[in-house]
């Protein structure tokens, strides 16, 4: 004769409800330690692609799309700077019997020389450059080349031939 | 009848999708805010060159580089004079808006900043504005049911304000999306999908912490133990991982930039609560009356002047009132925009009511006359609206005295309620027409 006999079975170490939450709890903060970690690393890794070189590149780089011209009276960047005592440099293309006025704040030039803002004028607006037979005065001073040096408060006016 | 109704959705979301990609690029014009470009800059630096670099920031930054960047030729607008402020790394705000504009900005080509024009940034937040119109029909629904989610869709799909502020780069259009799902979530008494979304809100913008007395409310009515148990696993990994984001990319700078932020000037005054119920802004001084937004204030305070209970969503209303009241410093029309989905949702709930009770019908004949009125004004403006004057003034007339005298006769009553129902679709339609329509050109006359 064979006799049944029903044994409760064991409770497994991490079983039961109690032990399933536990065991959820190690699991979340299992995965949360990995995720800081992962995603510390991976931030960390992809800041080193930073330089200085590059941030200006990405600041200083006119886009492909700006529909670049060769007419230099065509675009303006003409008002003053709003900061009171912002200094800035005053540049007029006249072009025949049109002008273009540009007002380039002090804080953005790179390169102090007319030939420097003129480049700087001609990325802002998209004009090419360089342009040859420009014929340009500082503050009514002819200047033989354009490597003449700049300062705050300087007014130039160019000719530029059409 | 399961097909027509899919339909309708279906119906809603094309016409809203149609009213936000018309001139998409142009209106709200180049400039009138540089946030949108400020927050492209922040996610295509950060995929770069893995530091948030953006525009203006509010103060506290070390390294600051002045520039023009003439990025769809904002300088030759007459409008922008001083150069760009460009601030490293850049922590005014979280970055996940800057990175959706900014990631599309990058798969779309773009590598420097004068490539992000508005016509690749604003893209997906034309996508963007119909998902939020969805989950307006989807949180109605959960609420009050079919009809009133199609009347609350086609109202925040065809609201002008709605539809060109749903355009513009800025973090309050991205968390529009997450404050209703994180509704919907506690409306299920999901709190662990309500936990994660309220992380992604906070990696949109700080105003998110509104989303807590929320919940805390609908813990409490619900007397779940587990809730906040629950809805903080899905909160704290968001949280710390935003806390590293800000401690690999500066955390002293981070201190910096929101002790600056605190000590801004508190622009908005004491006049904000009656200013952004009667002044529907776009910019900080860019106006755009909308009736519908008006109509639904009015819903919304009447449906808390008149029902004991407060629910959910009044919930949410109230406490983004006190955030907005106690963050403002300016007034820009984005601050307001998370009230328009609640708000529009009671307006849906109170149309229909009107429709359906007849002791009610007044009130969908008033709150559809504002944005009716609007909307004729602004298709046929004065002397064109000689013309309509008489069938105005005595259709308005007739309409009242027919409620005020017959409303309950059953013979007039139908005839009152087609009648109420051809009000409410003038009102959509005339709102929709001009906003389609709405190019730089007219724009220039909106104020």
């Amino acid at each position: 004769m064979c006799q049944i006999t029903l044994i409760k079975p064991e409770p497994a170490s991490n079983g039961g409800f109690f032990g399933g939450k536990i065991l959820f709890m190690k699991g979340y903060w299992l995965g949360m330690v990995i995720a800081v970690i992962l995603f510390a690393g991976v931030l960390m890794w992809h800041k080193q692609a930073f330089s200085n070189q590059k941030l200006l590149e990405m600041i200083n780089t006119p886009t492909k799309l700006k529909g670049m011209t060769d007419n230099y009276c065509l675009y303006q960047t003409a008002l003053d700077p709003k900061e009171p005592n912002e200094l800035a440099v005053k540049v007029t293309f006249v072009c025949g019997g049109r002008q273009a006025l540009n007002t380039i704040s002090w804080t953005t030039v790179t390169q102090p020389t007319l030939a420097g803002i003129i480049e700087q004028i001609a990325r802002i607006n998209g004009m090419n450059y360089p342009k040859m037979g420009l014929y340009c005065k500082i503050d009514g001073r002819i200047v033989a080349d354009d490597s003449g040096v700049l300062s705050p408060g300087n007014q130039v006016v160019c000719q530029v031939p059409i | 009848m399961r097909q027509v109704r899919v339909f309708i959705v279906a119906g809603i979301l094309v016409a809203g999708f149609w009213l936000r990609y018309q001139h998409y690029d142009q209106v709200p014009l180049v400039g009138d805010s540089m946030d949108e470009y400020s927050f492209s800059w922040l996610g295509l630096s950060l995929i770069r060159l893995g530091v948030p670099v953006a525009a203006m920031g509010v103060g506290g930054y070390e390294n600051n580089i002045y520039r023009y960047i003439n990025v769809d030729r904002v300088f030759q607008t007459g409008r922008y004079a001083s150069p760009i402020k460009i601030n490293y790394p850049w922590f005014d705000h979280p970055p996940l808006l800057g990175l959706v504009t900014g990631g599309y900005a990058y798969m779309s080509g773009a590598r420097v900043f004068e490539d992000t024009s508005l016509f690749i940034i604003r893209k997906p937040m034309v996508i963007i504005g119909v998902a939020a119109i969805a989950l307006v029909m989807l949180l109605a629904y959960e609420f009050w049911g079919y009809w009133p989610a199609i009347l609350s869709g086609i109202i925040y799909a065809t609201s002008p304000l709605v539809v060109v502020s749903s355009r513009m780069v800025q973090a309050e259009n991205l968390l529009i999306i997450w404050f209703m799902l994180i509704l919907l979530g506690l409306k299920k008494q999901n709190w662990l999908l309500a936990g994660i979304i309220t992380s992604l809100a906070l990696w949109t913008k700080f105003s998110a912490v509104v989303i807590f007395p929320v919940v805390f409310w609908q813990i409490l009515n619900h007397n779940d133990k587990s809730a906040l148990k629950k809805f903080m696993w899905g909160v704290i990994p968001g949280i710390v991982l935003l806390g590293i984001y800000y401690g690999v990319q500066g955390f002293d700078t981070f201190w910096a930039v929101n002790a600056a932020n605190a000590g801004r000037e508190y622009a908005i005054g004491s006049m904000a609560l009656i200013e952004l119920i009667t002044k529907q802004r776009i910019t900080h001084t860019k106006f755009l009356t909308d009736g519908w937004i008006l109509s639904s204030w009015l819903a919304f305070f009447g449906t808390v002047l008149v029902n004991k209970k407060i629910n959910l969503l009044h919930v949410f209303g109230i406490a983004y009132l006190a955030v907005y009241i106690l963050f403002g410093n300016y007034p820009h029309g984005w601050y307001a925009t998370p009230f328009w989905p609640v708000l529009i949702i009671f307006l849906g709930k109170y149309i229909y009511d009107g429709i359906i009770e007849a002791e009610k019908r007044w009130q969908v004949i008033l709150v559809c006359l504002i944005p009716l009125g609007v909307g004729i004004n602004r298709l046929w403006t004065y002397p064109n609206f000689a013309n309509l004057a008489d069938a105005w003034r005595w259709g308005i007339f007739g309409l009242l005295m027919a409620v005020l005298l017959f409303n309950r006769i059953k013979l007039l009553n139908k005839v009152i309620i087609l009648t109420t129902i051809l009000l409410l679709v003038a009102a959509v339609v005339t709102n929709a027409i001009w906003v389609g329509q709405l190019d730089v050109s007219v724009w220039y006359k909106v104020y």
